[in-house]
């Protein structure tokens, strides 16, 4: 069967009504977690994945991506309206987006931050549905020396980008990585790092890590914010939900490259969102006219970077779809939900399970859809969310992601796990530790450390077999740009402000 | 394999009658049943160490809900996950042998007892119940050899001498020690790399960098159906499969891999295993179990619980030697 | 002041790590690597980083050299005790889960904590506190079938 007719089977299992109801529930759950502060969709997700056992797989995972996509239109909600990003990859939107919400312009933010996302992130599922399939033929050439060097350029391009101290973010890394060391190993079935604690012998929990390293990590700094006065006041909503035509021509630019620009570091192991929405932002302010705007409400600000985080998501379903190498934090999570229901993404999915992909593609469309209605004429209704005391706030998401962790394993040992991991997220927010190379660390780390043995097994001891074939030669040089890029760009910098180049 | 031993379950034999003649146990038997006290009285508890919705979950589902219906008892699944059983099987080797604790196990427990310097450390504290069956098993070869028999690929891997791999799905699972009792008994030189889960080592072996992997016939089947994989031998023949020969059949020696089955805390009186086992063997053979069983390749081995603690330890036994042959033991 | 504390922290950690990667055992065949190599990468690497780390701090250093500024003092504050207070209160709600069950421990945690937290409402916080725990309890545990801890409670 060509792939043709799998798209159009695709469209039929989206639109079952159980499926339009599901995707429903997912992008109404996605705009809340988007909406709170702290709890982000890898959270979000991650509490659901047990209490949907049992359910029809195809349906779940429709829900769980509509958290995954819906977070990022909710997160700008709050970016705008507390300058706190509801959601990691807002972080650029409440710059210019709080700016315009002082100057009454909050309408018109909110506005092009849902169109744009809309427009974006269509954008992204429409290269999704086209390069999926020509990348999973590509897929099957990836052995475990390639996947070696994929995993070892994601890690770099991560550790290196984020955060001001390179030293912090290896640090962070090589902390995650040897968490995922911990438990049995795959090659030889030796236990190593269990400390005698039976419960360790599977490894340590990816879910107890994320709930940890972020819900009850927020958890602590909201409640000393609360403590201490200083926790953000909601601004109200102003002006008119809508631009006008000088806003909307001033957006439309930074919609389309946006939506491009995220769609492309999406697809790019490790890159994510947040920075996705860097680029976008730096791209446009380079760009623009006025550039002395930004910083003090530009729309273009606003517009760019929240399409490149929405675009972004669908970008980074390609890898995890293709090769079952989850991007980032969020789709790591997804990865563990797929595996939970016994589907191992990679090159042969699109073969063995047509109907769930593309039925799990196509419902992006649609979900697309009902996002841009959930968060323009109804966004009032989550705004209320944002008024909820964070006095409550703050102790009900422990107590519901004490729920989700319970429910996985029926131990306590995962509650325990999260509260000590709450305190390592906050130890490592005061101290400048970056988290974001942990949890990629840690869900790459195990199968890095594998498909390094594995290659080593398959080569007899050679490490020729890591430069041996084009793949892996291109994603070496790409693994050494990215080690280099943070010595180079404030080189270049330097240049750019002196020449003109863009 | 599929035969339910008769001989076992009607006349089910205590420790002190094996000196006796037979008709006089068989005299005996309905006093010492009657001194019994009734079972079940109470909710029966089956601890399982996989997670709700994976296959041995199901399969347990499916019989305690059968079980309850019969006993009018609640027969409660308990899922208690984690390091590969190894929680579960503490947890019932502490529980009271009443037999209202049952752990639900898979070749895992045998596989770990063969690890153990001395197997009892691990089968001390069960009393065998019943066997319930095992998931067909089927030895695939992908387009790097073009093998299309058992003799095709040892053929192959004795031309490529020390150059040839085969996968599996994790070291230690039952697919990695079947994959190394294939090697060993065909006598050739294999070296095995371990993946995450069956279907990774499953895709090693379509995109030709392993020589073989072992791997239940249910997540092996579309392979098989679109060609990209060569299934040369089952477990268990299938009429899925008419033309394809089972294990023992294609080379001698190649042995079984162990069976899903029911234990219980050692001590549990033998009366009432043997009525679980009983009650096992004949839920397993109602006709709409038998259908559901079968459309995901489910071999049924119900057995009485002196057959399932014989062929328990033999299944260790055989691991066991496995394990020395192939350097993964070190005692 | 507090990179110096990251420091020796993590030159401790790499030591502790190297020392358990010697007490794992090898096999006598296998894989060429083992189940050593890695972990033994890892802890080197994480000196590495730790390296870096202080020669990152010794240039900082160098380039305020100048100033009087001497790296804040770290000082314990009354706001970090209230941290250590919510660590404290939510290790008792963990330590209860299971002896108390999910429905006690949960409205007493929550009780508890929107009292100091969302001071002086107290119906809304009684009334959060007990629903939530209520509603979730029979939500999770008895339509959806989640295993929640029961705990005491006969239901």
């Amino acid at each position: 069967m060509d792939t043709f007719t799998h798209i159009m089977n695709g469209f039929v299992v989206a639109t079952e009504p159980m499926n339009l109801w599901y995707t429903f529930l997912g992008v109404l759950m996605g705009t809340i977690i988007g909406v709170l502060p702290g709890i982000g969709p890898s959270a979000g997700i991650a509490l659901l994945i047990p209490i949907t056992y049992g359910m029809n797989p195809t349906s779940a995972l429709i829900m769980m991506a509509g958290i995954y996509y819906g977070a990022k239109y909710g997160g700008s909600t709050t970016a705008i309206l507390i300058r706190t990003p509801g959601e990691a990859a807002s972080v650029m939107t409440s710059i210019d987006g709080y700016e315009m919400a002082k100057n009454g312009r909050a309408g018109a933010a909110l506005a092009v931050s849902a169109i744009g996302s809309f427009i974006a992130g269509t954008i992204g599922v429409i290269g999704l549905t086209l390069f999926a399939v020509p990348l999973t033929s590509m897929a099957l050439k990836f052995g475990p020396a390639e996947y070696f060097m994929l995993m070892l350029f994601a890690m770099t391009a991560v550790s290196t980008l984020t955060g001001d101290s390179p030293a912090k973010g290896v640090i962070a890394t090589i902390l995650g990585l040897m968490i995922a060391t911990i438990g049995i190993d795959l090659q030889s079935g030796q236990a190593r790092f269990t400390m005698g604690v039976p419960e360790f012998l599977d490894g340590v929990g990816f879910v107890v890590v994320v709930v940890g390293l972020f819900a009850m990590a927020e958890v602590l700094r909201g409640l000393e914010d609360i403590y201490r006065g200083s926790s953000a006041k909601a601004m109200r909503i102003t002006g008119k939900l809508w631009l006008t035509r000088e806003e909307w021509k001033r957006s439309i630019g930074p919609i389309w490259r946006g939506g491009i620009i995220g769609f492309v570091i999406g697809v790019l192991p490790g890159a994510g969102g947040t920075i996705a929405a860097i680029m976008s932002y730096t791209t446009e302010k380079r760009l623009s006219k006025h550039p002395e705007e930004f910083g003090k409400g530009a729309i273009e600000g606003v517009a760019g970077p929240e399409s490149a985080n929405n675009s972004d998501t669908a970008g980074a379903l390609v890898p995890l779809l293709t090769l079952g190498i989850p991007g980032g934090g969020a789709t790591a999570v997804l990865l563990g939900a797929f595996i939970m229901y016994g589907i191992q993404p990679g090159p042969l999915l699109f073969q063995t399970k047509p109907d769930l992909v593309w039925g799990l593609v196509n419902s992006m469309y649609i979900g697309n859809v009902m996002l841009v209605i959930l968060n323009l004429p109804l966004i009032g209704l989550f705004v209320r969310l944002l008024y909820i005391p964070q006095g409550i706030l703050y102790p009900l998401i422990v107590a519901i992601s004490a729920i989700g962790a319970y429910a996985i394993n029926g131990s306590t040992m995962d509650l325990w796990l999260i509260l000590a991991f709450g305190v390592v997220g906050y130890v490592f927010d005061k101290t400048g530790i970056p988290v974001a190379p942990l949890v990629l660390s840690l869900v790459l780390g195990g199968m890095m450390e594998q498909s390094f043995r594995q290659a080593m097994t398959i080569s007899s001891g050679d490490l020729k077999i890591f430069y041996g074939s084009t793949i892996t030669v291109v994603l070496l040089v790409m693994s050494v740009i990215s080690v280099l890029l943070p010595f180079v760009i404030p080189m270049l910098r330097k240049l750019g402000s002196k020449g003109d180049e863009s | 394999m599929n035969v339910y031993n008769i001989k076992a379950a009607v006349m089910p034999v205590f420790p002190s009658c094996r000196t006796f003649p037979l008709f006089l146990c068989a005299l005996l038997l309905p006093l010492y049943a009657a001194a019994q006290p009734a079972y079940p009285v109470k909710p029966i508890r089956i601890v399982l160490g996989s997670t709700p919705g994976a296959s041995p979950d199901i399969l347990a589902r499916m019989i305690t809900t059968k079980m309850s219906e019969n006993w009018q008892q609640t027969v409660v699944i308990d899922n208690k996950v984690g390091a590969g059983g190894l929680i579960a099987a503490n947890l019932v080797a502490k529980a009271t042998p009443d037999g209202y604790t049952l752990l639900a196990t898979s070749p895992a427990i045998a596989i770990r007892a063969a690890l153990a310097s001395n197997p009892d450390d691990v089968l001390k504290d069960f009393s065998a119940v019943t066997e319930i069956g095992f998931s067909n098993t089927a030895l695939l070869a992908g387009p790097a050899s073009g093998a299309k028999s058992i003799r095709e690929i040892i053929a192959f891997a004795n031309a490529n001498h020390g150059k040839v791999f085969f996968a599996s799905g994790g070291a230690l699972t039952a697919d990695h020690i079947n994959g190394e009792r294939f090697r060993i008994a065909a006598g050739i030189k294999v070296q095995h790399v371990a993946f995450k889960g069956q279907s990774e080592a499953l895709i090693e072996v379509v995109a030709g960098r392993m020589l073989y992997t072992s791997a239940s016939l249910t997540s092996s089947m579309p392979f098989i159906k679109n060609g990209t994989l060569r299934v040369l031998a089952v477990a268990q023949r299938t009429p899925l499969l008419p033309d394809v020969p089972s294990m023992e059949e294609s080379l001698k020696g190649w042995g079984r891999n162990g069976s899903q089955a029911l234990l219980a805390p050692k001590g549990t009186p033998l009366a009432i295993r043997q009525k679980i086992s009983r009650e096992v063997a004949r839920i397993t053979s109602l006709p709409e179990i038998k259908e559901k069983l079968d459309a995901v390749s489910f071999g049924i081995t119900a057995n009485s619980p002196e057959q399932h603690e014989k062929n328990l330890r033999a299944d260790v036994a055989a691991f066991s030697r496995v394990l020395k042959e192939s350097g993964l033991k070190t005692n | 002041m507090v990179d110096r504390i990251i420091f020796v922290c993590t030159v401790l950690l790499a030591a502790v790590y190297l020392w358990a990667t010697s007490k794992i055992p090898t096999l006598a065949l296998g894989d060429p690597l083992g189940p050593k190599a890695f972990p033994q990468m890892l802890g080197v690497g994480l000196l590495i980083g730790a390296g870096m780390l202080l020669a990152e701090i010794i240039r900082a250093g160098r380039n305020k050299s100048g100033n009087t500024e001497k790296a804040a003092p770290l000082r314990f504050e009354k706001h970090d005790a209230v941290v250590l207070a919510v660590i404290i209160g939510t290790a008792v709600y963990v330590f209860a889960f299971e002896r108390l069950g999910y429905l006690i421990s949960t409205a007493i945690y929550l009780l508890v904590m929107t009292h100091f937290f969302n001071r002086g409402r107290w119906l809304m916080n009684v009334l959060t506190s007990v629903l939530f725990a209520v509603i979730s309890y029979l939500a999770f545990a008895k339509l959806l079938g989640v295993n929640l801890a029961r705990g005491i409670l006969p239901f």
